[in-house]
């Protein structure tokens, strides 16, 4: 038995799927590559898969990552074609390793946010860049309930500049399993420091998309 | 839905990933290669129409033709209506993404009556109109089929064409002779309709029919305009079933649906001829697939979608004649592949040790018997010839395999039935209690628990009940309150179907032309989805009838005449009229008949040719 970390990305359509679904989908796309994945015992079995973290609907990514265990020895890059050939195209695999790192070791994850509406202006990247200074407070859902909280502890870095006529901004916020940041806050949050108001979400209207783009340790290397 | 360019809508609404497609084996054509396109419309939701195997075998059969491409619609949530409305985004295709007003050809499934309402809205949305006569040369040919098809009249004023029958051939035709006129020039939309009335067999045109009524309300004329057109359209079946088509890459959802399985079809009709029974009628006569048939697709299926279950899907699977050999097959690789085998209609009577070791296997939940009613005096009446000892051999088999639920499906306000009969439903669930602890090997850890469930009987056209009344619904209410009133076990539990809804669906199931009027009414109000609790309105539903100046207790509330015209008297079904009225005269004396195993009843099916068992019959 040898543990095999998968990493991939979630594009496209399949941005829009749950992370339940993500599970479920994953789970019937390793029956099919035929791989040896190793199930749960017991009354339901079922491909033993950990996703390293979720991704909220509507979020794309280029660094997702999962877990399975496969039996006997693992050839990653056999595993990594087989995988290439059944997964689909929004959800094409990139790399498949042994782990060398545990999912809870994980620190943070980069955003990349792209708001595009018509009350941006041009100082936009300059108002985000001195959002930092002050309390930003948002209200944010935990375990036991909804709670004000300042959210600058979470977010540590941001940058933005105007891009293709939106604003583009690059974040890195806190992944740990205590301090998990939604990248949705920040978007509320900007919106609030741009006073953007509503959006108008008619077709060719304002919008926002966010891509998560790498995950990093706690000494800041890219996670594996 | 392009999930570009309403990327900040889809955010906004619930489940989005029913709109955004895509999915693991759907069909995509070249626009250029394509001569017919079908938008094939489910009018419910994503979850429910892509669990639905009917659709599942015509949109694979449709795309066997190369120069046809046939789409998946299903009805947008109400929080996605708004937002269509409010951006005017027209009911798209998932496939293309094309408005469904190009298409050349939109089909709905009509699978129940409550999901009327869903078409008009899903036309409504499509931007094509809602009445069949106000269609021009440049709108699509509408299309009805499905087990609600054999009595469409209430829904005839918005179809330019059913078909009736199975479609998995008719349907091919229909494409076929739909490109041909289009090629040769002989196309216009009234031509079109015409062929297809006359040339093609089991499309029924409401519109070449005329229809007059006698001063009581009852039809009293109903014929065709052309003396070409035919008075009757015979439904089609496949004659082949066990070499007819059958998807084995189906389109695997992403997110999760109802019926999220492979679904192999064991057979088509039912041997046994429940009285109230819809579907044992209709998909008369009956033909298996071969065990060697099934097995191939069940592993080509696996193979190609992942899935962890699997389903043997038909009226009573335990009815197969090769339920043994197919089940011990099929248990072999899927306990190597760690798949689960469901049986999802079981029979009590024919319920096995050997088949309930076969479906604990890998994982399993309570099981599910349906007694349909509590005495053994209604249950010969209705012709469901199960016995108290069978229910209780079959709870017991379920006890002894360690099972403590079992859940037990009645109807109410069944023909002939009394009282008693009612309170033999609480009875018959004690007595289940009982047989748990007169259970020697049982499962003690936990206490047995017996859900009953009733549904109200709604008597369907093509049964022997089509001439029968509906009881009233505060009978109903008093007879759901009878059974919960003498439940005096916390071990049993009750639930009921609501009897305002099953009014509703009597009303639209032997409902003739004049509800035309009823459902534009409903849709002027904005109703949809009314076959979901949370949108469905008796009041609403009570002012339509009264604008559309139409007695809904003329449809339920009186016995119709033996030679009352019917409104599905322009459908033939091979099963006749004789037979059903002999049936209904049985089911009064309260007179079981033989299942067609035992005995041929001569109820007419066997005009089908093919290899059904009405001829393996006849050659024994």
């Amino acid at each position: 038995m040898t543990p095999v970390r998968v990493a991939f990305k979630k594009t496209g359509s399949l941005a829009y799927i749950s992370h339940l679904d993500l599970m479920r989908t994953v789970s019937r796309l390793l029956v099919r590559a035929d791989i040896g994945v190793y199930y749960t015992e017991g009354f339901n079995p079922h491909p033993k898969i950990v996703f390293a973290l979720p991704l909220s609907v509507g979020t794309e990514s280029e660094a997702e990552l999962f877990d399975i265990k496969v039996t006997g020895e693992a050839d990653c890059g056999k595993i990594k074609d087989a995988l290439t050939r059944i997964f689909p195209r929004e959800l094409p695999v990139t790399d498949v390793y042994v782990p060398e790192r545990k999912f809870r070791e994980i620190a943070s994850a980069e955003y990349e946010i792209f708001i595009c509406h018509k009350n941006l202006t041009a100082g936009a990247p300059e108002t985000v860049s001195h959002m930092m200074s002050s309390p930003v407070v948002e209200v944010k859902r935990t375990k036991t309930g909804e709670q004000e909280c300042d959210i600058r502890p979470f977010i540590v870095s941001i940058e933005s500049e105007m891009k293709d006529g939106g604003l583009l901004i690059v974040t890195r916020l806190s992944a740990d399993p205590e301090h998990y940041l939604n990248p949705e806050y920040v978007v509320k949050a900007v919106g609030r420091v741009l006073r953007l108001g509503e959006y108008d979400i008619k077709p060719g209207g304002d919008y926002y998309t966010v891509t998560r783009k790498c995950i990093f340790d706690g000494e800041g290397r890219p996670f594996r | 839905m392009d999930y570009k360019k309403y990327g900040s809508i889809l955010r906004g609404v619930s489940k989005p990933a029913r709109y955004t497609g895509n999915e693991q084996g759907q069909t995509v054509k070249d626009k250029k290669d394509v001569r017919c396109r079908f938008a094939f419309c489910f009018p419910d939701t994503y979850e429910i129409g892509m669990s639905n195997l009917g659709v599942r075998i015509l949109y694979g059969a449709l795309n066997c033709e190369p120069d046809v491409w046939c789409e998946r619609v299903y009805a947008p949530w109400v929080d996605m209506q708004e937002r269509m409305r409010e951006y005017n985004i027209p009911l798209m295709a998932h496939e293309s993404g094309d408005a469904i007003s190009e298409f050349d050809i939109v089909a709905f499934t009509l699978q129940y009556e409550m999901c009327y309402t869903n078409v008009l809205m899903m036309l409504d949305l499509g931007g094509i109109p809602e009445l069949a006569a106000d269609r021009g040369e440049d709108d699509p040919i509408v299309i009805g089929g499905g087990p609600c098809a054999y009595n469409a009249e209430p829904v005839a004023d918005f179809f330019d064409i059913f078909s009736i029958g199975e479609g998995e051939e008719a349907l091919p035709e229909l494409a076929r002779l739909y490109i041909k006129m289009k090629e040769d020039g002989t196309y216009s939309r009234q031509a079109f309709l015409f062929a297809a009335a006359t040339e093609l067999e089991g499309f029924y045109v409401p519109s070449l029919y005329r229809v007059e009524y006698a001063p009581d309300g009852t039809i009293s004329a109903f014929e065709p305009v052309d003396e070409r057109v035919p008075v009757c359209v015979k439904k089609r079946i496949v004659e082949d079933f066990d070499g007819a088509y059958f998807p084995v890459d189906p389109v695997v959802p992403y997110t999760e649906v109802v019926h999220d399985r492979i679904m192999l079809e064991v057979f088509r009709g039912c041997i046994r001829g429940c009285r109230f029974c819809q579907a044992g009628m209709i998909y008369r006569p009956v033909r298996d697939r071969s065990v060697e048939t099934l097995c191939r697709q069940a592993e080509e299926m696996y193979k190609n979608t992942g899935y962890d279950e699997i389903s043997l899907t038909s009226l009573a699977i335990d009815d197969y004649t090769c339920v043994d050999r197919l089940t011990d097959e099929l248990i072999e690789w899927t306990n190597k592949n760690k798949v689960s085998l469901s049986l999802p209609s079981l029979r009590a009577d024919s319920f096995t040790k050997e088949l309930m070791a076969k479906i604990s296997g890998v994982r399993s939940s309570g099981l599910t018997f349906a007694p349909e009613a509590g005495t053994q005096r209604l249950r010969d009446a209705i012709n469901k010839n199960v016995r108290e000892e069978d229910i209780l051999n079959a709870v017991r088999i379920a006890f002894e395999a360690g099972k403590t639920q079992v859940k037990l499906y009645f109807m109410i306000g069944l023909p002939t039935e009394t009282d008693e009969d009612v309170l033999g439903i609480p009875k018959l669930a004690s007595a289940v209690i009982d047989e748990y602890y007169k259970t020697e090997c049982r499962n003690k850890k936990r206490p047995p628990q017996v859900t009953i469930s009733t549904a109200c009987f709604i008597p369907k056209p093509f049964t022997p009940f089509q001439w029968a009344e509906q009881i009233d619904k505060d009978e109903f209410v008093r007879r759901q309150r009878l059974i919960a009133d003498n439940i005096h076990d916390r071990r049993i539990k009750y639930n009921f179907h609501d009897s305002e809804v099953s009014f509703i669906e009597a009303v639209l199931a032997r409902g003739d032309r004049r509800l035309g009027r009823v459902l534009s009414e409903m849709k002027k109000m904005g109703a949809c989805f009314d076959a979901w609790d949370e949108h469905f309105s008796y009041e609403r539903w009570q002012k339509a009838f009264e604008l559309a100046s139409v007695d809904p207790d003329f449809y339920t509330r009186r016995e119709r005449a033996a030679d009352e015209k019917l409104p599905w008297d322009v459908i033939d079904i091979g099963v006749t009229k004789k037979f059903l009225l002999r049936e209904y005269e049985a089911a009064k004396q309260s007179r079981p008949s033989k299942n067609c195993r035992e005995g041929c009843s001569g109820c007419g099916a066997s005009i089908y040719g093919g290899d059904t068992l009405c001829r393996k019959m006849k050659e024994q």
